[in-house]
């Protein structure tokens, strides 16, 4: 390609015709054969001539062409203007009406094979131009700009805005040709054909550059890519992903759907990286989770419960997953699987208790506690794994728990079993001879007794069966471990705070002091006394803080423990003068040695036991009443203790009323342990327990209430019965009747009034 | 005369102007002053409805109370009250004597004071044995048909009512007094129904049933069952209430209200004796 057929420079001077022409050929040369090359000089000619068009015009501004002196100068220059950007237009638009031509034949993948061919070549070309035009550009254009004519673009831009009114909008028309073959193509790929993307990227990259914001031309501006390509995608998508998921539907199931959505989903994700605008990330999932999940969203909660029961753990994962993407879409499975917890802990308790109600009386703590354990343990972990431990989920698990923890087949109507049989466990957990005493174990399990206690509603009626059971443990000397009972307080202060727990931990520091007492005082009688025959040790334990009740019966000191006991008494009054003693016979416990048998025997026994069996050292024989008489226990409660004595064959009754003691006692070990229950003492503790519980609420409402009243002096009674709630949950759920009861108490006392004129408002009385 | 003016303003505290036009008429300085305790306002203006000589007498009414006096104390007692009820010809137990018991601040049955007494017949503007039955009528009238009125007497009553010391009233006695308020309120619409505020106001314009002469036995009948040692104060007044607000099936009662717990009982158990 030489230069021989180019035609020569015009000069500076030349007319606009002969101007024209030498730099026409250069343009097309660049736009349609770049291929072939252009050479250096050519290009500088080139460059050179549009330069010279327009300044030179600037000299001769004063020629015939223009009359009118000085004045026209920028009108000249601009004329000089007009005319190459006029002629690059006219160029540009025969240019395009060639390639236009080309394209009406073409259809589909053949056409965006030609269109992005051709852009490519176009864009370069256009590119070239506006270099060569710089000049141009940079004065003529670049003013016409400034004063408003927003129509001027520089020459690359124009060659933008001819391509597109001239040749894009042109196939466009034609059914949307273009997008439409892009679309098809898409399509293909939905349906798992490969196709050439770096073909679609191309043409849809060529969208967005055709965008064009007149009033700043460097900002990027997706209009054209908005209008002919995303709309239309968006709603293809819709359409195809639609009839795609009803008819998957129809044959499939729901988790094999939940699969295919997923994968959708993602693919669509890769789709916006791979070809399409950043842009339409956002408008194009969730038009699919729109379609996908929302859509379907009724038919993922009806199967969630299926899913739920046969442990599919990956579905829930999946429906989970997918249904977190849409607004609401997770309300529903929550309240699902609130239910389902519930249920499956209330059945776990009416499977345990079996068909009887009877059951439940002998309902074995343990047994009880692991299977809600198991029930929690088991859902736990589902909101872990296939939820993600999300919130909304754990608020649903905690919920459901709280129920079932509190109200089923085992409780009844009443809230206390459940911390009852919860403090039972954890006594058993912490008596000595468990089998869970392994250091190890036994911490997890408190740490399991834990996780119900988080549950459970009557925090106090636990606290009051805790300290009975805590207080039985410590005086009997069952407890496994000091170490595991401080663990054991440190978990309950943790959770409910340092008063909870106060009594707990006095009763420990009790002990500890009555162990110091009882060395103090064994070493002081042996200083004095020598007739120290009898073994003794003793608990001083604080009234306010043993839930210990005083015996209600009489009872006469046998002779035999009379001077030890006032020894011990007049001690204790010396070191504490003041305090007052009041010795708990029925929590104590002697150990007797037989003499009058061939094998010695060690008794072990209640001190009622004790005292009727001191009575035998002066007799073999006794009639009930001269036990009465010498013991002054009542003869009820005697009768019970005698029978057990009788049971154990220490004693014979073999006429009525009459009590000889057995000179014929056998037993295989030489401990004999007497000191059992008696059931009635059983039985009792509960109830007792109970009432105390009662009592001990009726003045927390109450003291709660004037502390509110006391605060805000006047209050209506709906926002009291509130405030009392909210300040009592913590410890257990106050009753409304029971709060009114309260207010009806308080008002009778004049600790509050109603407010003259109201009828549902009380105020404070100082 | 200026001195026995400045002496009766000395003493009654009156005005100059009032104090010269009680001496110029009884002369006497003391017993113008006896005049002026009777009735200060004697003088002042002409819109006293009855003029002087016909109000009610303090003597009078001194006299009268000294006729019923317990000999042996300061204040008509039980005896006492017994004979008055005789002279106006009206039952001690019936329900107007709780409202004379109000006019007249009688704290306790049978206790009448002289301040109480002569305060209040003057109030009620009589000084005779007749005078009293015609304001009895006057009185029985106005209890049974005047809700505010029936209200003072009703709340008055409980402290009249009590025993000294106590701070509720036996379920008993609390029977006896509502025996003889509710029915009288009732009949003479003292104790109309008033429709609790509901929110659509305009819908249901039907008539609404309230409180049925048979709750009262209900509600005795309940107290006797379930209703404790007494019946205390807060539950005696807001009762009033509840009888005049509650709809005749109960179910407008809302059970987290400010209503004693008492009624709430009652409420629950007269639902189940309406269902069974």
């Amino acid at each position: 390609m030489s230069s021989n057929a180019a035609p020569a420079m015009p000069p500076a001077s030349a007319d606009l015709a002969t101007t024209w022409a030498f730099l026409e050929e250069g343009v097309d040369h660049i736009m349609t054969k770049l291929q072939t090359g252009v050479s250096y000089s050519k290009y500088m000619s080139l460059y050179t001539v549009a330069y010279n068009y327009c300044t030179s015009s600037k000299m001769s501004g004063a020629s015939s062409d223009h009359p009118g002196g000085l004045s026209n100068r920028s009108a000249g220059a601009n004329l000089m203007g007009s005319d190459l950007y006029n002629n690059l237009i006219r160029y540009f638009v025969s240019h395009l009406k060639t390639l236009r031509e080309a394209s009406d034949a073409l259809q589909d993948e053949e056409l965006l094979r030609y269109y992005a061919r051709e852009w490519d070549r176009y864009t370069t070309g256009a590119n070239y131009i506006n270099r060569l035009f710089t000049y141009l550009n940079r004065h003529w254009v670049k003013r016409e700009r400034d004063e408003g004519r927003k129509g001027v673009y520089p020459v690359y831009t124009l060659a933008l805005v001819q391509w597109k009114t001239n040749f894009f909008m042109h196939v466009q028309q034609k059914n949307t040709k273009l997008a439409g073959a892009i679309l098809r193509l898409i399509e293909q790929q939905r349906n798992g054909e490969t196709i050439d993307q770096g073909l679609v990227k191309k043409v849809v990259d060529s969208f967005v550059s055709l965008g064009l914001d007149d009033t700043d031309i460097n900002k990027a501006c997706l209009d054209v890519y908005k209008e002919h390509f995303e709309v239309p995608f968006i709603d293809a998508t819709e359409k195809y992903y639609k009839q795609e998921s009803e008819s998957f539907l129809a044959e499939s199931s729901v988790s094999d759907y939940l699969k295919k959505a997923e994968e959708r989903l993602r693919e669509e994700e890769d789709r916006v990286e791979r070809y399409l605008h950043t842009q339409t990330r956002k408008p194009l999932i969730s038009k699919c989770e729109h379609v996908l999940i929302r859509e379907h969203s009724e038919l993922m909660w009806e199967s969630f419960q299926s899913l739920l029961d046969y442990d599919k753990d990956e579905d829930l994962q999946r429906m989970y997953a997918l249904l977190s993407r849409i607004p609401e879409g997770l309300e529903p499975l929550r309240k699902k699987f609130e239910e389902h917890v519930k249920k499956a802990g209330l059945s776990a308790v009416t499977k345990l208790i079996g068909e009887g109600a009877e059951n439940v009386d002998s309902l074995d703590p343990k047994a009880y506690v692991d299977a809600l354990l198991e029930i929690h343990q088991k859902n736990s972990e589902t909101v872990t794994r296939s939820f993600r431990g999300e919130a909304g989920f754990v608020a649903s698990l905690d919920k459901a728990c709280r129920e079932f923890v509190n109200r089923n087949a085992a409780t009844g109507t009443s809230t206390s079993k459940s911390p009852e049989l919860l403090a039972k466990h954890a006594d058993m957990l912490l008596r000595k001879n468990n089998k869970m005493a392994e250091e190890g174990d036994l911490e997890g399990a408190l740490n399991r007794v834990m996780i119900l206690f988080k549950y459970i509603e009557d925090k106090d009626v636990f606290q009051t069966f805790y300290t009975t059971k805590l207080s039985k443990r410590l005086i009997h000397g069952v407890s496994a471990s000091d170490e595991s009972e401080a663990s054991m307080i440190s978990k309950l202060k943790e959770a409910c705070g340092f008063e909870y727990t106060n009594k707990l931990q006095r009763m420990f520091t009790d002990m500890s002091l009555s162990k110091d007492l009882t060395d103090s005082f064994k070493e002081r009688m042996q200083q004095n006394h020598d007739d120290m025959d009898i073994n003794f040790s003793i608990m001083v334990l604080g009234t306010n803080f043993w839930p210990l009740t005083a015996p209600n019966n009489e009872f006469i000191i046998p002779t035999e423990i009379q001077p030890t006991y006032e020894r011990f008494q007049k001690y204790y009054q010396t070191k504490h003068s003041g305090r007052k003693l009041t010795w708990l016979w029925n929590y104590s416990k002697n150990e007797l040695r037989t003499n009058y048998l061939n094998q010695k025997y060690i008794l072990m026994t209640s001190s009622y036991q004790m005292a009727i069996l001191l009575q035998y050292n002066n007799n073999d024989t006794l009639s009930l009443s001269e036990l009465v008489a010498a013991t002054s226990i009542n003869k009820e409660h005697l009768t019970q203790i005698l029978a057990l004595l009788v049971k154990a064959k220490i004693l014979i009754n073999e006429e009525t009323d009459q009590y000889d003691l057995n000179p014929n006692f056998k037993s295989k070990k030489i401990r004999v342990n007497l000191n059992l229950p008696i059931k009635a003492e059983v039985k009792a503790e509960t109830t007792d327990v109970l009432k105390t519980v009662d009592e001990d609420r009726k003045y927390v409402i109450q003291a709660t209430i004037v502390r509110i009243m006391k605060a805000r002096k006047t209050m209506k009674n709906q926002a009291l019965i509130q405030e009392v709630i909210s300040q009592i949950s913590q410890r257990f759920a106050p009753k409304i009747p029971d709060i009114k009861k309260a207010i009806d108490t308080l008002l009778e006392k004049e600790y509050i009034e109603r407010v003259e004129g109201t009828r549902d408002t009380f105020a404070y009385v100082a | 005369m200026e001195d026995q003016i400045a002496q009766f303003c000395g003493v009654t505290g009156a005005s100059t102007r009032d104090a010269r036009k009680f001496i110029e008429k009884y002369k006497r300085v003391d017993i113008a002053i006896d005049a002026y305790y009777n009735d200060p306002n004697a003088f002042s203006g002409g819109s006293r409805r009855n003029n002087d000589s016909s109000g009610p007498s303090t003597s009078k009414l001194n006299s009268l109370f000294d006729k019923y006096k317990d000999p042996d104390g300061p204040e008509i007692t039980i005896d006492g009250t017994i004979k008055l009820c005789e002279d106006l010809q009206v039952d001690p137990e019936d329900v107007v004597m709780l409202a004379v018991a109000y006019e007249l601040k009688s704290p306790r049955i049978g206790q009448w004071n002289k301040k109480g007494w002569t305060d209040g017949w003057k109030n009620l503007g009589c000084d005779s044995i007749p005078g009293m039955k015609v304001a009895l009528v006057r009185l029985r009238d106005k209890l049974g048909s005047d809700p505010g009125y029936f209200q003072k007497v009703y709340n008055h009553t409980f402290d009249f009512a009590r025993t000294e010391g106590q701070r509720s009233l036996g379920i008993e006695t609390a029977q006896a007094f509502w025996s003889l308020l509710l029915p009288h309120g009732l009949q003479g619409g003292a104790l109309a129904h008033i429709r609790s505020r509901d929110k659509d106001e305009d819908v249901d314009m039907v008539e609404e049933e309230g409180w049925k002469d048979d709750y009262s036995q209900w509600w005795f009948d309940f107290l006797a069952e379930k209703g404790g040692k007494g019946v205390s104060k807060d539950t005696w007044i807001m009762f009033l209430d509840f009888v005049r607000t509650i709809d005749s099936k109960f179910t407008k009662y809302d059970m987290e209200a400010a209503w004693p717990s008492t009624i709430d009982d009652f409420v629950e158990w007269a639902k189940q004796r309406i269902s069974s």
